[in-house]
């Protein structure tokens, strides 16, 4: 056997972020707990208008798409929405959990890239722009 | 008047007393270390390192500083070329015929304009790793298109797949190195990172030699002796292809014979303290679906993210609603009994005794649980890597080989902490004008690492939903795959068919890859490109595979082009460690010559012409994660130039566009200790555990058996295990040799081989052109330095070449360089020399990992004298 370790000065650095992260989870909680307003529970409608490119272009050639949806509707559900009305035929939509879609499928709103595919569409406008591509070419070397 | 000629007259013209030095990055390989190019009177006469930038810091390589002798190559392509003779093969003379730019792309537009009305996945962009400035614009080019083929060739294909993937899920980089400031004794498997070759090539050259006049000990273990290994501390001469069982057998010295291990960091940082149940599942909290842990002060299973990571066990044997379960790393400790020293000494060949003494030395060096501080900030200390690179991972055991080797850094906690294996900076925070890029690893909903920015689309964690694919590739079947062999094997047609691939490829635009070299053996690669209608080559000289074209364009090399992300994203050849973070760009030096056009701007004019201007604007936009106000507007034609002063606005602020680049070349600024060595400081885990692997393999084999295809189920466990390649079980007799290939410092792929200088220098290299044997075992077959030997495979595919006998290779190795042996008449200086490994190569799926892909990079050959 080595010499045991006697102090271990890293074991604090190691513990720190999971702790920090189990506090902040907690705050969260707290001040989602305190009332801020639910856009689960906003029924106003926003209208949508949606540019596909690339491959999903070739299925719905319709430039800008426009849908009304509840404000409170998330990127997941407008994929969601496309996938059974349009994408079946179009695997890479369908394959993926929002969570591995995301890095190839790119999606804008409003000209700015969105990472997080389950917020509320919201903008505080009448009308939102999603443009969304997928960028499928595989990468080595 | 003739080609030469003109550029002459072009360069006479220039006006007199033009002499200046013009930052740009070198293309010679994909290090793209930051240059200067000294232009007198319009000529390009000297190329040094750029000591402004951080990337390369001054240094240069023999490749890079002969850059001018590949650019004025009298053998450039300058016109345009039309194939006449409809006849495709190899030795078949096509019978070009210039043409017009106009008639090439009239040509060009018809097709493809046809082809994406029909079906857009038809169409096949290749790419090489290196040459051109090509790697946005032809994957934004084939995004936007429609279609997911994509591929670069053998450089993917070969070196890719394990290095890639593993170092994304343990590290999410790219790749991995010393963290050469501040490590005290690296292992290399298979890898020269520092020795003048792979990423960050310059920079690390000289991190390294400086480790090691610091002391740093260098253990490399490879079956040749050749450039890291003849500066290392120890040459651990291996079997060709087993470097995983050496590397497991060191995992069981340290767990289970040392008992070595960074408790704390395993229960923080890794999956090692996650219960898994009898299924090899974790076991799941029923209302939360989080994983478990043993939460030992509360005597209780707990999901893991409400549990003090200090009190989660990482041994013990548990019951929960009467399901046995244990932590992952009691389950990997057990696993690991099996793999011994001495049975690794039987597979490997490396000496039992020299398994544990290099273990206690790992061990001893990596000092766990102490800490240092570094400018200020108190950080964990662990001066030990091991890293890893395509040759241990070129095999059919890739994925388990890498997992293994990248194992013994998680066991002792040296994972991208101060003098430990670095992925080369996975997380960013920005330039100060902009916080731009700004990028860390984060955790899914198991908190298992994703990485926060990649090279290409597709995350290697998690891991896609296998299915029925609809690419080329299959990749997305074998979901774990980057670069797939399908696109030319033997076996493609019959995989297509039997996978009911809904099209067949027809057409085929090739950027600057010799893929009929580069892949594996001439003929299969042949027979592939013969079947496509249509092939389109940008090139710089005629290559093998771009005479199998029915159009060539000539393209423009580094010093004729742009690219805002020389480095790309723009990490790719920034070195691993603190200093400064760095983005510099590629910037013409000189003018094209004869009717030379920069393929970014041909296929921005193609797109506008087949009518996909605004999808491929859009895939700009995703690709570089354009911003208001520097996104690409839908409708708008905009030139390769505006588009690279977009991204760098986007990056840097309005000031600091393309102009303030060209003149200033670069900017940088200071790397912060909660950048490089983030670990200590993101709530992300990393697997020993692949939990995922038995569903996925699942998955497949129920995709691909009833089609006819074995999915061995061995490969897909969650835990790392020694299975040997093809060349392991050809025991037929006289074949004692396993010949590998490897890569000559002097030399990239196959493209530098037309360089002069780097040919001569070539001629004089005693191994560059020739073939190395042990010399104990070329003189028991009767053979001398300078003999010419013909290696023939157990399928019979032959190379000839002079053989070299060397006290520096493995007694079974036979040691190849490169990539040479060119036959074709476009690159006359290339033509004839060396030997063409590639040759030797089987292409299909029994000679590719049933997991990522790579392909299996050693065959069992016999030698013969010839005459």
């Amino acid at each position: 056997m080595t010499e045991p370790i006697v102090t271990d000065e890293s074991a604090v650095l190691w513990y720190r972020p999971s702790r920090e992260s189990s506090e902040l989870a907690q705050d969260k909680k707290t001040s989602s707990d305190a009332g801020a307003k639910n856009p689960e529970n906003d029924q106003s409608e926003i209208e949508i208008r949606i540019s596909l490119f690339g491959v999903l272009s070739m299925h719905i050639p319709e430039r800008p798409l426009v849908l009304t949806k509840p404000r409170s509707t998330t990127v997941s559900q407008i994929i969601t929405h496309l996938e059974d009305k349009y994408l079946q035929s179009v695997p890479e939509m369908a394959a993926q959990d929002p969570a591995g879609l995301s890095p190839y499928c790119r999606v804008f709103i409003d000209g700015y890239p969105l990472e997080e595919f389950d917020q509320p569409l919201d903008n505080g406008k009448p009308m939102i722009e999603l443009e969304m591509i997928l960028l499928l070419a595989y990468e080595g070397g | 008047m003739d080609d030469i000629q003109a550029r002459e007259q072009i360069e006479r013209e220039v006006v007199k007393e033009d002499d200046c030095w013009v930052p740009s990055s070198c293309a010679l390989c994909y290090g793209s270390c930051s240059i200067k190019a000294h232009r007198v009177d319009g000529t390009v006469v000297k190329i040094e390192g750029n000591p402004d930038s951080v990337v390369g810091q001054g240094r240069l390589c023999g490749k890079g500083v002969s850059g001018l002798m590949s650019h004025y190559d009298p053998n450039r392509l300058t016109k345009p070329l039309r194939r006449t003779n409809p006849e495709k093969g190899i030795g078949v003379d096509p019978k070009w015929k210039e043409i017009s730019w106009d008639e090439a792309l009239d040509e060009i537009v018809e097709r493809l304009k046809e082809l994406r009305a029909d079906d857009p996945r038809k169409l096949l962009v290749q790419r090489t790793t290196t040459v051109t400035a090509g790697r946005i614009p032809f994957t934004t080019f084939a995004s936007g298109f429609g279609t997911p083929n994509h591929s670069t060739a053998g450089g993917g294909l070969h070196c890719g797949n394990g290095a890639h993937l593993i170092s994304g899920v343990l590290h999410a980089s790219w790749s991995v190195v010393p963290d050469f400031h501040h490590c005290n004794y690296a292992i290399y498997f298979g890898a020269s990172k520092g020795h003048a070759a792979g990423h960050a090539s310059a920079s690390n050259m000289g991190l390294a030699a400086d480790a090691r006049e610091r002391g740093m000990k260098m253990v490399v273990v490879d079956p040749m002796c050749n450039f890291a290994a003849a500066k290392a501390t120890e040459w651990v001469p291996i079997r060709v292809g087993t470097d995983g069982a050496l590397a497991l057998a060191m995992c069981n010295v340290l767990v289970n014979e040392l008992g070595t291990i960074d408790a704390p960091y395993l229960k923080a940082k890794t999956n090692g303290p996650y219960l898994i149940g009898p299924d090899k599942r974790y076991m799941r909290d029923p209302e939360t679906q989080k994983p478990l842990v043993w939460d030992e002060e509360a005597g209780a299973a707990r999901p893991f993210n409400v549990t003090d990571p200090e009190n989660m066990a990482l041994e013990g044997d548990f019951e929960i609603d009467g399901v046995k379960c244990r932590p992952s790393f009691a389950i990997l400790k057990d696993h690991l009994k099996k793999h011994t020293p001495e049975w690794a000494e039987e597979v490997s060949t490396v000496p039992a005794e020299n398994i544990r003494r290099i273990s206690k030395e790992f061990a001893t060096e990596a000092r766990i649980g102490s800490t240092i501080t570094i400018d200020g900030v108190n950080l964990p200390y662990r001066p030990v890597a091991t890293i890893a690179f395509r040759g241990s991972q070129g095999h059919m055991n890739s994925v388990y080989n890498f997992q293994a080797i990248d194992l013994l850094n998680q066991l002792v906690g040296a994972a991208d902490v101060v003098g430990s294996c670095l992925g080369f900076n996975p997380t960013c925070h920005g330039h100060p004008n902009t916080d731009q890029p700004w990028y860390e690893p984060n955790p899914d909903e198991d908190g298992i690492m994703v990485t926060g920015m990649w090279m290409g689309y597709h995350y290697p964690y998690p891991v896609g939903e296998p299915r029925m694919p609809t690419n080329m590739g299959l990749q997305d079947l074998f979901v774990m795959g980057m670069t797939s062999p399908f696109l030319d094997s033997t076996d493609r047609n019959e995989l297509w068919d039997n996978f009911e691939l809904p099209y067949r490829p027809e057409i085929l635009i090739n950027c600057g890859a010799n893929l009929l070299m580069s892949i594996a053996n001439k003929d299969v690669v042949a027979e592939s490109l013969k079947e496509y209608k249509f092939f389109v080559s940008f090139d710089l000289v005629m290559t093998e595979t771009s005479e199998f074209a029915d159009i060539v364009l000539p393209d423009c090399d580094y010093l004729q082009s742009y690219d805002s992300r020389s480095n790309f994203p723009f990490i790719f050849s920034l070195p691993g460690g603190m200093g400064e973070w760095c983005w510099p760009i590629r910037q013409p030096v000189v003018e094209p010559y004869g009717e030379q056009r920069r393929s970014p701007e041909v296929l921005l004019e193609i797109a506008e012409r087949v009518g996909f201007t605004s999808d491929l604007n859009a895939a700009y936009n995703g690709s570089l994660n354009l911003k208001p106000p520097f996104r690409l507007e839908p409708d708008k034609a905009y030139t390769y130039q505006e588009i690279c002063d977009h991204d760098l606005k986007n990056n840097f602020g309005p000031d600091m566009g393309l102009d303030w680049f060209m003149e200033n070349g670069l900017t940088k600024w200071d790397k912060k200790p909660e950048e490089v060595y983030w670990r200590a400081f993101v709530d992300v885990r990393v697997p020993i555990y692949w939990e995922w692997m038995p569903d996925t393999g699942e998955k497949i084999a129920a995709i691909a058996e009833p089609r006819g295809l074995n999915i061995p189920m061995n490969y897909y466990e969650p835990l790392p295990d020694f299975l040997p390649c093809k060349s392991h079980e050809d025991h037929d007799e006289g074949f004692d040799f396993y010949a590998f290939y490897y890569r000559d410092i002097i030399h990239t792929n196959s493209y530098t081989m037309e360089n002069a200088w780097l040919d001569e220098a070539a001629q004089l290299d005693p191994f560059s052109y020739t073939i190395a044997i042990n010399s104990a075992m070329g003189e028991k077959k009767g053979l001398k330095s300078g003999d010419v030997i013909t290696v023939e495979t157990p399928a019979g595919r032959q190379v000839e070449g002079r053989v070299r006998l060397t006290e520096a290779i493995h007694p079974e190795g036979l040691g190849i360089a490169a990539l040479a042996g060119h036959w074709g008449d476009g690159m006359p200086v290339a033509k004839g020399k060396g030997v063409f490994f590639n040759e030797l190569l089987e292409l299909d799926y029994e000679h590719c990992s049933p997991v990522n892909l790579n392909l299996d990079l050693c065959v069992r050959v016999k030698v013969t004298a010839n005459g």
